[in-house]
């Protein structure tokens, strides 16, 4: 089963959550694995300090196989424009380039082939009973998602089965990075937060839940500030909240020093293992 | 051949339509013949609601209609190295002028070129 731990808003506890949700459910003799998918600025491994593996991630771009081509013009097709004919060559702009291939299969004599373009790398390995996954894409790379679709796939692979656990730790925001790591979760959880912009962007990422077709449940963290605003939100979507995590320093100390607060905070710790039980029948109950 | 002069414009009319600031997303581009300084044709810019790549898109286009100059008010990074590499030269248009007024500029040697990829 794969969970995806999600917001909209950053900064909202997707991180805290995530790695204190595996790690309580790993203590438990469940096989889980967090796949840490916030590519752009990974996190987990400051908590659960994994021993890893790494390799690096490609993703193919058109390059002339030769020097030169015929000059038909027929890559001229890209959504993108990432290609351009230059008479009998061709230009291409890589950072634009979605490797859909297009432009390989239009060029009529055969002068365009696929090479690989290394983006980031995957780090792969284990911490405790817990498995760990992450990816870190290149400083200066535009494009985040083949990464996060590269992982993730990698790591449902290798890591889901039904009696098994996948805690994916998702990039805020809505767009295609948000989505492609929540593609694949059986159930995804969203981590909010009692404050205006926190309900402001609860709201796309429900919406972006519901268009695709996912079952939800909310964690509210700091739930005694702010206002009543995401309960609302959260009442009318007919999303339940699993967990309500009031603000606490001893928390914020614990995770500021990259601590695993679990093991700092016991009314922390407790919560989470409350969020696991409810989690545990939900899910329980979806496999059903 | 290469040889027209290109002008960006935010309706693709004629000589009398104002220089669009922008090149990538620019609403379309009046070429001109330089020998006679009439309009050889209009073109709309189909990149320009590209969600990526306008720039390389409209660099494209000067490139399949035999644009040698164009004239416009900015030129993004990728649009200046896709430029660069069709051999297509980049002239910087000051603001609110005309098609007419500008290439006038042009021909006269009043315009500044650019030479050299910024990133703004």
């Amino acid at each position: 089963m794969k969970i995806a731990v999600a917001s909209g808003k950053g900064g909202t506890g997707k991180t805290l959550v995530a790695t204190s949700l595996a790690a309580t459910w790993a203590s438990r003799g469940h096989g889980v694995a967090y796949v840490d998918a916030d590519v752009e600025e990974p996190n987990g491994h400051l908590f659960l300090s994994p021993r890893v593996e790494e390799e690096r991630f490609c993703v193919k771009v058109p390059r002339l196989s030769g020097k030169r081509c015929e000059g038909s013009g027929k890559c001229n097709i890209c959504a993108f424009n990432a290609i351009i004919p230059l008479g009998d060559s061709v230009m291409v702009f890589d950072q634009l380039c979605h490797s859909c291939g297009a432009c390989v299969l239009a060029c009529p004599g055969g002068y365009l082939v696929e090479r690989d373009r290394e983006i980031g790398t995957v780090s792969r390995g284990s911490a405790g009973d817990l498995r760990f996954w992450s990816a870190r894409l290149d400083v200066g790379e535009a494009r985040s998602t083949p990464l996060i679709e590269g992982l993730i796939g990698k790591a449902v692979a290798a890591e889901d089965a039904p009696e098994r656990l996948v805690v994916i730790d998702s990039p805020p925001g809505t767009t295609c990075p948000a989505m492609a790591s929540v593609e694949s979760a059986d159930l995804v959880l969203m981590v909010t937060e009692p404050t205006p912009f926190g309900d402001h962007d609860l709201r796309l990422a429900v919406e972006m839940g519901k268009a695709l077709g996912k079952p939800m449940a909310a964690v509210v963290n700091r739930s005694d500030l702010g206002d009543d605003r995401v309960a609302e939100t959260l009442a009318e979507a007919g999303v339940d909240v699993l967990a309500r995590i009031p603000f606490e320093r001893e928390v914020a100390a614990a995770y500021a020093s990259g601590k695993m607060a679990i093991e700092e905070c016991g009314g922390f710790a407790s919560r989470i293992v409350a969020l696991a039980d409810a989690l545990d029948s939900r899910l329980e109950g979806a496999s059903k | 051949m290469k040889r027209l002069i290109a002008v960006s414009v935010e309706e693709p009319g004629g000589l009398d339509s104002l220089v669009d600031p922008r090149f990538g997303r620019a609403g379309g581009f009046v070429l001109i013949d330089p020998d006679t300084g009439q309009v050889a044709r209009t073109l709309e810019n189909e990149a320009a609601s590209a969600g990526h790549g306008a720039g390389t898109g409209a660099a494209g286009l000067m490139a399949r209609n035999g644009v040698a100059q164009v004239v416009s008010g900015r030129f993004g990074p990728k649009a200046y190295e896709a430029l660069n590499g069709l051999g297509v030269e980049m002239w910087i248009s000051p603001e609110g002028l005309t098609v007419a007024q500008v290439v006038r500029k042009l021909l006269d040697g009043e315009l500044e070129r650019m030479k050299v990829r910024e990133f703004r």
